[in-house]
Protein backbone atom coordinates (compact mmCIF):
# COMPACT_ATOMS: atom_id res chain seq x y z
CA UNK A 1 0.00 0.00 0.00
CA UNK A 2 1.36 3.54 -0.64
CA UNK A 3 2.29 5.65 2.02
CA UNK A 4 2.65 9.36 1.58
CA UNK A 5 2.91 9.91 5.33
CA UNK A 6 5.13 7.18 7.30
CA UNK A 7 4.50 6.46 11.04
CA UNK A 8 6.38 8.63 12.22
CA UNK A 9 4.88 11.58 10.75
CA UNK A 10 1.39 10.63 11.69
CA UNK A 11 2.38 9.64 15.06
CA UNK A 12 3.99 12.92 15.37
CA UNK A 13 0.57 14.80 14.26
CA UNK A 14 -1.02 12.89 16.84
CA UNK A 15 1.57 13.29 19.77
CA UNK A 16 1.17 17.07 19.13
CA UNK A 17 -2.46 16.84 18.78
CA UNK A 18 -2.82 15.67 21.91
CA UNK A 19 -5.79 17.43 22.41
CA UNK A 20 -6.92 20.91 21.28
CA UNK A 21 -9.82 22.90 20.22
CA UNK A 22 -10.12 20.08 17.94
CA UNK A 23 -8.37 17.18 17.66
CA UNK A 24 -9.89 15.77 14.48
CA UNK A 25 -6.85 15.53 12.86
CA UNK A 26 -5.08 13.18 15.15
CA UNK A 27 -8.29 11.09 14.81
CA UNK A 28 -7.78 11.27 11.06
CA UNK A 29 -4.47 9.63 12.03
CA UNK A 30 -5.71 7.24 14.02
CA UNK A 31 -8.16 6.17 10.81
CA UNK A 32 -5.15 5.56 8.50
CA UNK A 33 -3.30 3.57 11.38
CA UNK A 34 -6.54 1.30 11.74
CA UNK A 35 -6.11 0.91 7.82
CA UNK A 36 -2.98 -0.05 7.46
CA UNK A 37 -3.53 -2.60 10.43
CA UNK A 38 -6.70 -3.86 8.12
CA UNK A 39 -4.65 -4.20 5.33
CA UNK A 40 -1.81 -5.44 6.83
CA UNK A 41 -4.28 -8.02 8.66
CA UNK A 42 -5.75 -9.32 5.35
CA UNK A 43 -2.33 -9.71 3.94
CA UNK A 44 -1.25 -12.22 6.34
CA UNK A 45 -4.57 -14.55 6.06
CA UNK A 46 -4.58 -17.26 4.73
CA UNK A 47 -6.04 -18.29 1.11
CA UNK A 48 -6.91 -21.64 0.83
CA UNK A 49 -10.05 -21.22 -1.40
CA UNK A 50 -10.61 -18.61 -4.70
CA UNK A 51 -13.45 -17.03 -1.93
CA UNK A 52 -10.76 -16.19 0.56
CA UNK A 53 -8.65 -14.80 -2.13
CA UNK A 54 -11.83 -12.83 -3.31
CA UNK A 55 -12.49 -11.47 -0.13
CA UNK A 56 -9.31 -10.18 0.77
CA UNK A 57 -8.55 -8.29 -2.47
CA UNK A 58 -11.50 -6.92 -1.82
CA UNK A 59 -10.82 -6.01 1.39
CA UNK A 60 -7.41 -4.97 0.38
CA UNK A 61 -8.83 -2.72 -2.50
CA UNK A 62 -10.92 -1.38 -0.33
CA UNK A 63 -8.76 -0.16 2.64
CA UNK A 64 -6.28 1.41 -0.16
CA UNK A 65 -8.99 3.67 -1.63
CA UNK A 66 -10.10 4.21 2.13
CA UNK A 67 -6.10 4.68 2.58
CA UNK A 68 -5.54 7.28 0.12
CA UNK A 69 -8.99 9.21 1.02
CA UNK A 70 -7.51 9.75 4.72
CA UNK A 71 -4.16 10.59 3.59
CA UNK A 72 -5.85 13.00 1.84
CA UNK A 73 -7.93 14.18 4.00
CA UNK A 74 -5.10 14.60 6.32
CA UNK A 75 -2.75 16.65 4.04
CA UNK A 76 -5.88 19.16 2.99
CA UNK A 77 -6.94 19.60 6.74
CA UNK A 78 -3.08 20.23 7.99
CA UNK A 79 -2.64 22.34 4.82
CA UNK A 80 -6.18 24.28 6.44
CA UNK A 81 -4.80 24.72 10.32
CA UNK A 82 -1.76 26.29 8.60
CA UNK A 83 0.60 22.84 9.99
CA UNK A 84 4.54 23.20 8.62
CA UNK A 85 4.05 20.63 6.12
CA UNK A 86 7.56 19.93 5.76
CA UNK A 87 8.09 19.30 9.60
CA UNK A 88 4.79 18.85 10.78
CA UNK A 89 4.59 20.98 13.45
CA UNK A 90 1.43 22.07 15.16
CA UNK A 91 1.23 25.96 14.50
CA UNK A 92 1.09 28.02 17.42
CA UNK A 93 -1.86 29.81 16.69
CA UNK A 94 -3.63 26.04 17.40
CA UNK A 95 -1.99 25.71 20.78
CA UNK A 96 -2.88 28.69 21.94
CA UNK A 97 -6.58 28.24 21.49
CA UNK A 98 -8.80 27.45 24.89
CA UNK A 99 -8.10 23.96 25.58
CA UNK A 100 -11.02 22.05 25.57
CA UNK A 101 -11.40 19.27 27.91
CA UNK A 102 -9.91 15.72 27.09
CA UNK B 1 -11.20 16.20 45.27
CA UNK B 2 -8.61 13.54 45.67
CA UNK B 3 -5.06 13.90 47.82
CA UNK B 4 -3.39 10.90 45.19
CA UNK B 5 -0.04 12.50 44.01
CA UNK B 6 0.47 12.50 40.41
CA UNK B 7 3.97 12.78 38.40
CA UNK B 8 3.40 13.95 35.16
CA UNK B 9 6.04 12.90 32.32
CA UNK B 10 5.53 15.09 29.38
CA UNK B 11 8.87 17.12 27.45
CA UNK B 12 5.97 19.20 25.88
CA UNK B 13 4.49 22.18 27.23
CA UNK B 14 1.50 22.24 25.88
CA UNK B 15 0.31 18.88 26.30
CA UNK B 16 1.70 19.25 30.03
CA UNK B 17 -0.40 22.65 30.72
CA UNK B 18 -3.17 20.46 29.00
CA UNK B 19 -3.35 17.86 31.37
CA UNK B 20 -2.38 19.77 34.53
CA UNK B 21 -5.42 22.07 33.53
CA UNK B 22 -7.67 19.28 33.22
CA UNK B 23 -6.21 17.26 35.90
CA UNK B 24 -6.98 20.66 38.35
CA UNK B 25 -10.36 20.49 37.08
CA UNK B 26 -11.45 17.31 38.24
CA UNK B 27 -9.77 17.96 41.59
CA UNK B 28 -6.04 16.61 40.95
CA UNK B 29 -4.00 19.00 43.03
CA UNK B 30 -1.32 17.61 43.64
CA UNK B 31 0.64 17.47 40.80
CA UNK B 32 4.02 17.29 39.76
CA UNK B 33 5.74 17.36 36.59
CA UNK B 34 9.32 16.19 34.97
CA UNK B 35 10.41 18.03 31.97
CA UNK B 36 13.35 16.13 31.34
CA UNK B 37 13.70 12.37 32.02
CA UNK B 38 17.12 13.28 33.57
CA UNK B 39 15.53 14.37 36.97
CA UNK B 40 13.74 11.81 37.45
CA UNK B 41 16.15 9.99 39.54
CA UNK B 42 16.74 12.80 41.63
CA UNK B 43 12.73 13.57 41.75
CA UNK B 44 12.06 10.16 42.39
CA UNK B 45 14.79 10.09 45.65
CA UNK B 46 12.11 12.48 47.89
CA UNK B 47 9.05 12.29 46.21
CA UNK B 48 7.21 8.73 45.78
CA UNK B 49 3.74 9.52 43.19
CA UNK B 50 0.81 7.08 43.68
CA UNK B 51 -0.21 7.48 40.25
CA UNK B 52 2.40 8.55 36.83
CA UNK B 53 1.28 9.60 34.11
CA UNK B 54 3.61 9.46 30.75
CA UNK B 55 3.42 11.00 27.76
CA UNK B 56 5.35 8.93 25.10
CA UNK B 57 6.46 10.39 21.88
CA UNK B 58 6.93 8.44 19.34
CA UNK B 59 10.50 10.06 18.57
CA UNK B 60 11.68 9.48 21.55
CA UNK B 61 11.02 5.48 21.75
CA UNK B 62 14.17 5.07 24.50
CA UNK B 63 11.75 7.52 27.06
CA UNK B 64 9.86 4.17 27.61
CA UNK B 65 12.94 3.13 29.81
CA UNK B 66 11.87 6.00 32.08
CA UNK B 67 8.78 3.80 33.18
CA UNK B 68 11.28 0.87 33.97
CA UNK B 69 13.40 3.54 36.29
CA UNK B 70 9.92 4.58 38.13
CA UNK B 71 8.56 1.07 39.10
CA UNK B 72 12.37 0.38 40.45
CA UNK B 73 12.45 3.57 42.60
CA UNK B 74 8.53 3.55 43.39
CA UNK B 75 7.28 0.25 42.54
CA UNK B 76 3.66 1.33 44.47
CA UNK B 77 3.38 3.70 41.40
CA UNK B 78 0.77 3.32 38.67
CA UNK B 79 1.96 4.21 35.26
CA UNK B 80 -0.47 5.19 32.71
CA UNK B 81 1.12 5.72 29.67
CA UNK B 82 -0.32 8.00 26.98
CA UNK B 83 0.58 6.78 23.57
CA UNK B 84 -0.15 7.52 19.77
CA UNK B 85 -2.52 5.12 18.10
CA UNK B 86 -0.61 2.66 15.62
CA UNK B 87 2.73 1.66 15.95
CA UNK B 88 3.67 3.64 19.06
CA UNK B 89 1.01 1.96 20.35
CA UNK B 90 2.18 -1.55 19.42
CA UNK B 91 5.70 -0.65 20.56
CA UNK B 92 4.67 0.82 23.82
CA UNK B 93 2.46 -2.39 24.47
CA UNK B 94 4.59 -5.44 23.73
CA UNK B 95 7.21 -3.46 25.63
CA UNK B 96 4.65 -2.93 28.81
CA UNK B 97 3.85 -6.74 28.87
CA UNK B 98 7.45 -8.01 28.10
CA UNK B 99 9.09 -5.43 31.55
CA UNK B 100 5.54 -5.22 33.92
CA UNK B 101 6.46 -1.67 33.92
CA UNK B 102 3.24 0.24 32.83
CA UNK B 103 0.02 -0.57 34.40
CA UNK B 104 -2.31 0.89 31.98
CA UNK B 105 -1.44 2.25 28.06
CA UNK B 106 -4.11 4.89 26.67
CA UNK B 107 -4.13 6.00 23.03
CA UNK B 108 -4.08 9.39 22.17
CA UNK B 109 -6.26 11.49 21.33
CA UNK B 110 -7.73 11.75 24.63
CA UNK B 111 -10.96 12.63 23.07
CA UNK B 112 -13.14 10.69 25.63
CA UNK B 113 -13.95 10.15 28.92
CA UNK B 114 -11.18 7.02 28.94
CA UNK B 115 -8.40 8.63 30.25
CA UNK B 116 -9.64 9.82 33.75
CA UNK B 117 -12.28 7.18 34.22
CA UNK B 118 -8.76 5.25 34.76
CA UNK B 119 -7.46 7.76 36.29
CA UNK B 120 -10.01 8.50 38.46
CA UNK B 121 -10.16 4.10 39.28
CA UNK B 122 -6.78 3.65 39.71
CA UNK B 123 -7.13 6.85 42.41
CA UNK B 124 -9.63 5.32 44.02
CA UNK B 125 -7.83 1.75 44.39
CA UNK B 126 -4.39 3.65 45.48
CA UNK B 127 -6.61 5.53 48.17
CA UNK B 128 -7.71 2.55 49.59
CA UNK B 129 -5.06 0.79 49.63
CA UNK B 130 -3.00 3.76 51.65
CA UNK B 131 -5.87 3.32 54.28
CA UNK B 132 -5.39 -0.39 54.32
CA UNK B 133 -1.83 -0.08 54.65
CA UNK B 134 -2.62 2.46 57.64
CA UNK B 135 -5.32 -0.07 59.20
CA UNK B 136 -2.98 -2.75 59.11
CA UNK B 137 0.55 -0.97 60.59
CA UNK B 138 -1.76 0.30 63.42
CA UNK B 139 -3.16 -3.62 63.42
CA UNK B 140 0.50 -4.63 63.43
CA UNK B 141 1.59 -2.60 66.36
CA UNK B 142 -1.34 -4.43 68.76
CA UNK B 143 -0.55 -7.54 67.82
CA UNK B 144 2.96 -9.77 68.30
CA UNK B 145 5.49 -10.04 66.05
CA UNK B 146 5.38 -13.73 66.46
CA UNK B 147 1.37 -13.75 65.68
CA UNK B 148 2.18 -11.67 62.53
CA UNK B 149 4.66 -14.45 61.28
CA UNK B 150 2.59 -17.40 62.61
CA UNK B 151 -0.67 -15.84 60.23
CA UNK B 152 1.57 -14.93 57.44
CA UNK B 153 3.84 -18.17 57.28
CA UNK B 154 2.59 -20.25 54.65
CA UNK B 155 3.88 -22.81 56.27
CA UNK B 156 2.20 -22.95 59.38
CA UNK B 157 -1.24 -24.41 60.04
CA UNK B 158 -2.95 -21.11 61.60
CA UNK B 159 -5.20 -23.38 63.50
CA UNK B 160 -2.84 -25.79 65.26
CA UNK B 161 -0.86 -24.65 68.29
CA UNK B 162 2.87 -25.47 68.15
CA UNK B 163 5.37 -26.96 70.74
CA UNK B 164 8.50 -24.81 70.90
CA UNK B 165 11.56 -24.56 73.34
CA UNK B 166 11.59 -20.97 74.19
CA UNK B 167 13.07 -18.56 76.51
CA UNK B 168 9.84 -16.58 78.57
CA UNK B 169 10.60 -13.26 79.70
CA UNK B 170 8.43 -11.32 81.76
CA UNK B 171 8.58 -7.91 83.24
CA UNK B 172 6.14 -6.08 86.24
CA UNK B 173 6.12 -2.97 87.70
CA UNK B 174 6.86 -3.54 91.68
CA UNK B 175 4.37 -1.84 94.21
CA UNK B 176 2.23 -0.53 91.01
CA UNK B 177 -0.68 0.26 93.06
CA UNK B 178 1.31 2.63 95.22
CA UNK B 179 3.03 4.10 92.10
CA UNK B 180 -0.49 5.01 90.51
CA UNK B 181 -1.60 6.91 93.67
CA UNK B 182 2.16 8.74 93.07
CA UNK B 183 1.15 10.31 89.80
CA UNK B 184 -1.99 11.66 88.16
CA UNK B 185 -3.58 9.25 86.37
CA UNK B 186 -2.76 10.67 82.60
CA UNK B 187 1.12 11.40 83.42
CA UNK B 188 1.10 7.55 85.17
CA UNK B 189 -0.05 6.00 81.56
CA UNK B 190 2.06 8.29 79.40
CA UNK B 191 5.09 6.78 81.92
CA UNK B 192 4.34 3.25 81.69
CA UNK B 193 3.67 3.56 77.50
CA UNK B 194 6.57 5.19 77.37
CA UNK B 195 8.38 2.18 79.91
CA UNK B 196 6.73 -0.44 78.09
CA UNK B 197 7.94 0.54 74.86
CA UNK B 198 11.47 0.91 75.87
CA UNK B 199 11.00 -2.52 77.38
CA UNK B 200 10.05 -3.77 73.93
CA UNK B 201 12.77 -2.07 72.14
CA UNK B 202 15.01 -3.67 74.32
CA UNK B 203 13.67 -6.94 73.66
CA UNK B 204 13.35 -6.87 70.49
CA UNK B 205 17.18 -5.22 70.05
CA UNK B 206 18.04 -8.54 71.67
CA UNK B 207 15.79 -10.54 69.09
CA UNK B 208 12.88 -10.92 71.35
CA UNK B 209 9.50 -11.30 70.58
CA UNK B 210 6.63 -9.19 72.47
CA UNK B 211 3.45 -11.68 72.99
CA UNK B 212 1.68 -9.14 75.04
CA UNK B 213 1.30 -6.17 77.59
CA UNK B 214 0.05 -7.39 80.44
CA UNK B 215 -1.00 -4.06 81.71
CA UNK B 216 1.79 -3.29 83.79
CA UNK B 217 5.10 -5.40 82.26
CA UNK B 218 5.61 -7.39 79.19
CA UNK B 219 5.56 -11.22 78.52
CA UNK B 220 7.89 -11.80 75.43
CA UNK B 221 9.45 -14.71 74.02
CA UNK B 222 13.01 -15.85 72.65
CA UNK B 223 12.98 -18.64 70.38
CA UNK B 224 15.69 -20.52 68.38
CA UNK B 225 19.60 -21.00 68.61
CA UNK B 226 21.27 -18.58 71.62
CA UNK B 227 17.30 -17.90 72.98
CA UNK B 228 18.45 -18.57 76.38
CA UNK B 229 21.87 -16.32 75.77
CA UNK B 230 20.30 -13.57 74.31
CA UNK B 231 17.30 -13.66 76.78
CA UNK B 232 19.31 -13.34 79.66
CA UNK B 233 21.43 -10.41 78.07
CA UNK B 234 17.97 -8.65 77.07
CA UNK B 235 16.98 -9.41 81.38
CA UNK B 236 20.02 -7.96 82.31
CA UNK B 237 19.65 -4.55 80.19
CA UNK B 238 16.37 -4.53 81.50
CA UNK B 239 16.82 -4.60 85.24
CA UNK B 240 19.85 -1.65 84.41
CA UNK B 241 17.25 0.03 83.17
CA UNK B 242 14.75 -0.19 85.79
CA UNK B 243 17.23 1.49 88.22
CA UNK B 244 16.78 4.79 86.29
CA UNK B 245 13.41 4.36 85.67
CA UNK B 246 10.21 6.00 87.38
CA UNK B 247 8.47 2.63 87.30
CA UNK B 248 10.97 0.17 88.30
CA UNK B 249 10.11 -3.18 87.52
CA UNK B 250 11.74 -7.07 88.37
CA UNK B 251 12.25 -9.40 85.56
CA UNK B 252 11.72 -13.51 85.39
CA UNK B 253 13.14 -15.69 83.13
CA UNK B 254 12.47 -19.30 82.35
CA UNK B 255 13.52 -22.10 79.26
CA UNK B 256 11.69 -24.67 78.18
CA UNK B 257 9.21 -26.19 76.11
CA UNK B 258 6.36 -23.76 75.59
CA UNK B 259 2.70 -24.19 73.13
CA UNK B 260 2.48 -20.86 71.62
CA UNK B 261 -0.30 -20.58 68.57
CA UNK B 262 -3.73 -18.82 68.53
CA UNK B 263 -6.20 -18.86 71.51
CA UNK B 264 -9.72 -18.02 71.77
CA UNK B 265 -13.00 -18.25 69.65
CA UNK B 266 -13.46 -16.76 66.55
CA UNK B 267 -16.41 -18.46 65.97
CA UNK B 268 -18.81 -16.26 67.16
CA UNK B 269 -19.11 -12.56 65.95
CA UNK B 270 -17.74 -10.03 68.80
CA UNK B 271 -14.87 -12.54 70.18
CA UNK B 272 -11.44 -13.15 68.34
CA UNK B 273 -8.37 -14.96 68.80
CA UNK B 274 -5.16 -13.88 69.84
CA UNK B 275 -1.70 -15.33 69.77
CA UNK B 276 -0.36 -16.68 72.63
CA UNK B 277 2.39 -18.65 74.59
CA UNK B 278 1.11 -21.10 77.14
CA UNK B 279 2.53 -23.96 79.29
CA UNK B 280 4.04 -24.55 82.54
CA UNK B 281 7.64 -22.68 81.64
CA UNK B 282 5.57 -19.63 81.43
CA UNK B 283 3.89 -20.10 84.88
CA UNK B 284 7.58 -20.19 85.72
CA UNK B 285 8.75 -17.27 84.61
CA UNK B 286 5.56 -14.86 85.49
CA UNK B 287 6.22 -16.96 89.38
CA UNK B 288 10.08 -15.75 89.30
CA UNK B 289 9.37 -12.41 88.05
CA UNK B 290 6.44 -11.58 90.85
CA UNK B 291 9.32 -12.91 93.14
CA UNK B 292 11.90 -10.53 92.14
CA UNK B 293 12.81 -7.59 93.48
CA UNK B 294 13.24 -4.27 92.27
CA UNK B 295 15.71 -3.80 89.18
CA UNK B 296 16.29 -7.55 89.67
CA UNK B 297 16.18 -10.71 87.11
CA UNK B 298 15.44 -14.01 88.72
CA UNK B 299 16.65 -16.65 86.22
CA UNK B 300 16.25 -20.55 86.23
CA UNK B 301 19.58 -22.12 87.01
CA UNK B 302 19.34 -24.05 83.75
CA UNK B 303 18.63 -20.96 81.78
CA UNK B 304 21.89 -19.12 84.00
CA UNK B 305 24.16 -22.01 82.37
CA UNK B 306 22.81 -22.62 79.10
CA UNK B 307 23.18 -18.62 78.36
CA UNK B 308 26.85 -18.90 79.26
CA UNK B 309 27.09 -15.60 80.51
CA UNK B 310 28.96 -15.33 83.66
CA UNK B 311 27.44 -13.05 85.63
CA UNK B 312 27.63 -13.86 89.30
CA UNK B 313 24.47 -14.42 90.99
CA UNK B 314 23.68 -11.73 93.62
CA UNK B 315 21.12 -13.41 95.70
CA UNK B 316 20.62 -17.03 97.30
CA UNK B 317 17.38 -18.14 95.66
CA UNK B 318 17.67 -21.88 95.81
CA UNK B 319 14.63 -24.12 95.03
CA UNK B 320 11.21 -22.87 94.47
CA UNK B 321 8.32 -25.24 93.44
CA UNK B 322 5.96 -24.18 90.55
CA UNK B 323 2.87 -26.19 89.92
CA UNK B 324 3.35 -28.05 86.87
CA UNK B 325 6.78 -29.16 88.27
CA UNK B 326 7.59 -32.56 89.76
CA UNK B 327 10.78 -31.08 91.67
CA UNK B 328 11.53 -27.89 92.77
CA UNK B 329 13.12 -26.03 90.03
CA UNK B 330 17.07 -23.90 91.21
CA UNK B 331 17.00 -20.42 90.35
CA UNK B 332 19.24 -16.86 90.46
CA UNK B 333 19.25 -13.94 90.75
CA UNK B 334 20.90 -10.93 89.56
CA UNK B 335 20.10 -7.41 91.05
CA UNK B 336 21.24 -4.18 89.85
CA UNK B 337 19.53 -1.85 92.37
CA UNK B 338 22.53 -0.79 94.04
CA UNK B 339 25.37 -1.28 91.41
CA UNK B 340 26.44 2.18 88.87
CA UNK B 341 26.99 -0.01 85.87
CA UNK B 342 26.70 -3.79 85.37
CA UNK B 343 29.11 -6.25 82.53
CA UNK B 344 27.23 -8.27 81.00
CA UNK B 345 29.93 -10.52 79.96
CA UNK B 346 32.87 -11.03 82.12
Amino acid sequence: MKEEFDSAQVSKVIDQALVYQCACPAQVCSTIFELRELFDYQQNCANDTINDIKVHNTIAAAAEKAHKIMEECLKDVLAIEGWDMTTLDMPETLRKKPVKGL
Amino acid sequence: MTNCSILILDEDDYTWSVIQSDLEQRGYKNLTRIKNGMQLPVELKHFLPDIVIFNYQYHQPDSVMLCNLVKTMAPEAAVIAIVSSGPASKAVRLWASQTNCIDVVIEKPLSDERFFMTLKDISKGKQAAKILNQRTKMLESLIPEAAVVAVDGAEVNKEEAELVEAAVLFTDIRRSSQAITNFPPREFFALLNQMLSQQAKMIREHQGSVIKYTGDGVMAVFRGVGRSHLALRSALKLAENSKTSPLPFGVGLAEGLVMAGMVGDANHSGQRKQYDVIGATVHLASRLCSMAEVSEVIATQQLHHAARLYEPSTRQIGQISVRGFDQGIDCVAFSYAGIDSIGVTK
